[in-house]
């Protein structure tokens, strides 16, 4: 009885802790939070996406923020004071919120309302439906989160320890049976989920996914003259593109299989 | 002899094509400064303006760029005339734009028609057109930029050399009209022409900013000068300075006129002149090049006579660094590239009007630095703000650019009440005093009263059903917790190394207990090998020897030399006789030699042991054979091994 008292004790003081660490939201980022909504809720859109942007360009980042950003650029696109780009920045900051908190189903939802309301636009204007696919490695890097391969691989090394532990050193049939099958299909997952492991952080440290914010970025070679080739010549508003390099005023990125270079100013990098 | 050569080339080349309207009270007149131009090469394009006391100020002079050619400008100058006639005074005002023009192709080019705002109208000027022909082939316009249609005093054709009349009139006519003028006193030069040393011995031109670090939106003076030493000269074919990333404002009030000083430099007297004085606003962080400018000098000493190539020089690429206002203490809605010093000021009327029209709101903005041409305007329920007209002009005055603009904003009172406008605000960064303002104007409130019909109109807006995005998407009024941002286990440097961690562990160990066992089978076999059971049966007899056990020692050295026996023959030595022994060992392949020895010694060790005569020396004696000959037995078992098989 004693022994559990203390594990008990130990929780609490532990709990206790942690509840005094967790950093309660600032004041600031309250304080900022709350004027910008309030002029968002009067209707002064303008102001309040300036409010927003300038709590991003302190760099206080929050997913309720950025949500809110999102619906105030929807509200100005759909209002007279419309600015080319609108529906961009307002799927930038969907796909910020997205990068944040991943579970959230209304920023996903908007993300995909947003995207329809410019495919929509274009469709009015006649201009071109283009539908691009990622590129294969990224949808396949992408099944699962970069912690959730890591996992699996950790898994899987575990499973072939156990595999050879039993194919080895035990001598009945049955054990080394067992053994033999855990270590054949816990290196099969340590091998598939490692690489994928090493292919997400790769990518997620050679590029960053960015957003275009413009109606249309047209791709460029990389001395910034217009690129001519067949097929897409420009990327549409509110896609997700991923720099991988930046040079001067120009950012070289992938587009699905497309690659090309764009201005810098037409893309909003999504940082975390 | 310049001068006055200049004076009639001057005549004669600065064809003047001027005209003047009168439209709306309006004077324009229009001027090039050549109609044969070299390709490449900049002239003026001239407009002047000019319009009764009476009548509204022209104002936005405005030139496109036709096909085939760059123009750089306005520089603007206002002009006040007062004319007194038949006693009356007539008041005019106005203004001259020059705009340089460089034409990039060969043929006709035709320039204008400018424009000018008077009031609310837009009037236009003549269209000019120029002949613009290959490098070389212009007829030369000596000294043409020097002085302006009569100089810059219309009577300073008559004044050269202390004289009234005509140069030439009563000249000396003996005078060599190449002949340098008398040497004179250096007048006073601007400090600006200074220059400590010369890059080059003819000519160079310099290019200075007066600030190198600037932020986005912020002024810079950007000047370029020409200096000769082989005297006066007249610059051909101008290649404008590259200043992709600035917006420019050219502060030179008459860029026809280029006025040249005498400048020492060291101990020699040179000729400089001010290419280009031009206000610049970068619009982008980073370090911005500012291209250099080229220049072609012709006139005596320098080429560029006729068909010969002027003597080109090119002055150097400046790099500003161009960063953004500081982070701190910004303000909410401040736009980069507002820079300067800002005044607001706003004019409602009328202040009472019914619900669903429109009230008029007329902002000023004036002040200093490159002014924006858009304000936010407050966005309230009900109040609909249409486009701005805007108005005004800026430009720059005593090396600064400044200016005013109006925005004149028609505004619709959708709902009816007391309606607050709120305030227009316009943060800028000042850079002279290093900190953010907020120029604030407030516009106050409007009395609205209902209308039956327009608040009909809203209420049937409002129950349409809304098809709007935003609608299908709420507010969120409160921050929900912290994103957690955690770096995922593969930043971590152990996680790769634990994953191969497990298995590695694993096969070590099967490895470790394999090559232990190995080894220790290995071992067992050479403790059981004839040579080692010989050399511990000599460490023994050794031990026993040291001990004072002669016997034991004695015993034990016979063992150690039969387990030699048995290592390198096979031969089990204890079942032999001695006489025997020594024949079976030579049968085997032992040397005959060391086969006696061997016998010898086993007698030895056998006489030792049963007579027990001085023990101990026969003890030391016996150990150390044993010890030889169990040296050689190990030498021959390896010469055994060696040797190939038969």
């Amino acid at each position: 009885m004693k022994p559990h008292a203390t594990v008990l004790s130990l929780l609490v003081v532990c709990g206790l802790l942690g509840t005094a660490r967790a950093e309660p939201p600032s004041q600031s980022k309250q304080q900022y939070f709350a004027t910008a909504t309030k002029s968002l809720e009067e209707g002064a859109i303008n102001q309040a996406i300036d409010e927003y942007e300038l709590m991003a360009d302190h760099g206080i980042q929050h997913p309720d923020a950025s949500f809110n950003r999102a619906l105030a650029y929807i509200r100005r696109a759909e209002s007279p004071q419309e600015q080319a780009g609108d529906l961009g920045r307002a799927a930038a900051a969907f796909s910020e919120v997205l990068t944040l908190r991943p579970d959230d189903a209304e920023a996903r939802e908007g993300l995909r309302l947003v995207r329809e309301e410019i495919g929509r636009r274009r469709a009015r204007r006649g201009a071109e439906q283009v539908i691009m696919s990622p590129s294969l490695a990224r949808t396949a890097v992408g099944l699962l989160s970069e912690t959730t391969w890591a996992i699996l691989a950790g898994l899987g090394s575990a499973m072939l320890s156990v595999g050879l532990a039993l194919r080895l050193w035990f001598t009945r049939a049955s054990s080394r049976l067992t053994g033999g099958i855990l270590g054949v299909v816990g290196a099969l997952l340590l091998v598939v989920s490692g690489a994928f492991a090493f292919g997400a952080r790769h990518l997620r440290l050679t590029s960053r996914a960015a957003i275009v914010v413009v109606p249309e970025a047209r791709l460029l070679d990389e001395t910034g003259k217009p690129r001519v080739q067949r097929g897409t010549s420009a990327i549409i508003e509110g896609e997700r593109v991923y720099v991988v390099d930046e040079r001067g005023p120009y950012a070289q990125i992938e587009w699905g299989t497309v690659a090309g270079w764009v201005n810098r100013s037409q893309l909003m990098l999504l940082d975390h | 002899m310049n001068l006055r050569t200049t004076a009639l080339t001057t005549l004669a080349v600065l064809s003047t094509a001027s005209s003047a309207l009168a439209q709306s009270g309006v004077q324009l007149s229009t001027e090039v400064s050549q109609r044969t131009v070299e390709q490449g090469d900049s002239f003026q394009f001239q407009v002047t303006a000019m319009t009764g006391s009476g009548d509204p100020v022209p104002s936005s002079p405005r030139l496109p760029a036709p096909p085939g050619a760059t123009v750089h400008g306005p520089s603007i100058s206002s002009q006040q005339h007062v004319q007194i006639s038949g006693g009356t005074i007539e008041r005019r005002q106005g203004f001259t734009a020059t705009w340089s023009v460089t034409p990039t192709r060969l043929g006709k080019l035709r320039i204008g028609p400018a424009s000018v705002l008077v009031g609310s109208k837009q009037v236009q000027s003549e269209a000019v057109v120029i002949e613009v022909v290959p490098v070389g082939q212009a007829p030369q316009q000596r000294s043409r930029r020097s002085r302006g249609l009569f100089g810059n005093d219309p009577f300073d054709m008559f004044r050269r050399r202390g004289s009234l009349f005509p140069p030439g009139m009563f000249d000396d006519p003996f005078q060599d009209p190449f002949q340098d003028e008398p040497q004179q006193q250096i007048p006073q030069y601007p400090p600006e022409y200074a220059v400590t040393r010369a890059p080059d011995p003819i000519a160079f031109v310099r290019s200075t900013a007066d600030k190198k670090s600037v932020v986005v939106g912020e002024q810079l003076t950007f000047k370029v000068y020409v200096y000769g030493s082989r005297g006066p000269f007249e610059p051909r074919g101008l290649n404008e300075p590259a200043a992709a990333d600035f917006v420019s404002f050219p502060i030179e009030e008459d860029r026809t006129e280029l006025r040249e000083y005498p400048v020492d430099i060291g101990d020699q007297i040179w000729h400089a002149a001010k290419l280009r004085e031009i206000a610049l606003f970068p619009l982008k962080t980073g370090n911005l090049p500012l291209g250099p400018m080229r220049i072609s000098l012709s006139g005596r000493g320098y080429g560029g006579r006729g068909n010969q190539p002027g003597l080109v020089r090119q002055g150097e690429t400046l790099s500003i660094n161009v960063t953004e206002p500081p982070l701190a203490g910004r303000p909410p809605g401040y736009r980069i590239g507002d820079v300067g010093s800002y005044q607001l000021a706003a004019e409602v009327q009328p202040k009472t009007v019914q619900q669903g029209d429109a009230i008029s709101v007329a902002v000023t903005l004036k002040g200093i630095g490159n002014l924006p041409l858009k304000l936010d305007v407050p966005q309230k329920a009900g109040v609909e703000w249409l486009q701005p007209q805007v108005r005004g002009d800026v430009g720059p005055q005593n090396s600064i650019v400044q200016g005013e603009r109006q925005f004149q904003y028609v505004v619709r009172m959708r709902k009816a009440g007391n309606i607050d406008l709120g305030e227009i605000r316009l943060p800028y960064w000042d850079p002279s005093k290093r900190a953010y303002f907020t120029a604030t104007a407030r516009l106050g409130s409007v009395k609205v009263t209902p209308s039956a019909t327009a608040q009909a109109e809203v209420e049937e807006q409002s129950t349409q059903p809304s098809t709007k995005l935003s609608k299908s998407l709420s507010l969120r009024k409160t921050l929900g917790p912290d994103a957690v941002s955690e770096a995922p286990p593969t930043d971590t440097p152990w996680f790769w190394a634990l994953l191969a961690l497990g298995p590695a562990l694993v096969a070590a160990s099967e490895t470790t207990r394999r090559v232990t066992k190995k080894v220790s089978s290995k071992l067992s076999v050479r403790r059981s090998d004839g040579m080692s059971l010989a050399n511990r049966a000599l460490s023994d007899a050794e031990k026993a020897r040291e001990t004072g056990d002669a016997p034991g020692a004695i015993s034990a050295a016979e063992r150690a030399i039969f387990h030699g026996i048995e290592a390198v023959t096979g031969l089990k030595g204890r079942g032999f006789l001695r006489h025997e022994l020594a024949d079976r060992l030579t049968e085997v392949g032992v040397p005959a030699t060391l086969a006696t020895q061997i016998a010898d010694l086993l007698a030895h060790c056998e006489t030792a042991r049963f007579t027990g005569d001085d023990a101990s020396k026969a003890a030391t004696d016996i150990v150390n054979q044993t010890r030889d000959r169990l040296k050689e037995l190990g030498r021959l078992r390896r010469s055994i091994k060696r040797a190939p098989p038969p």
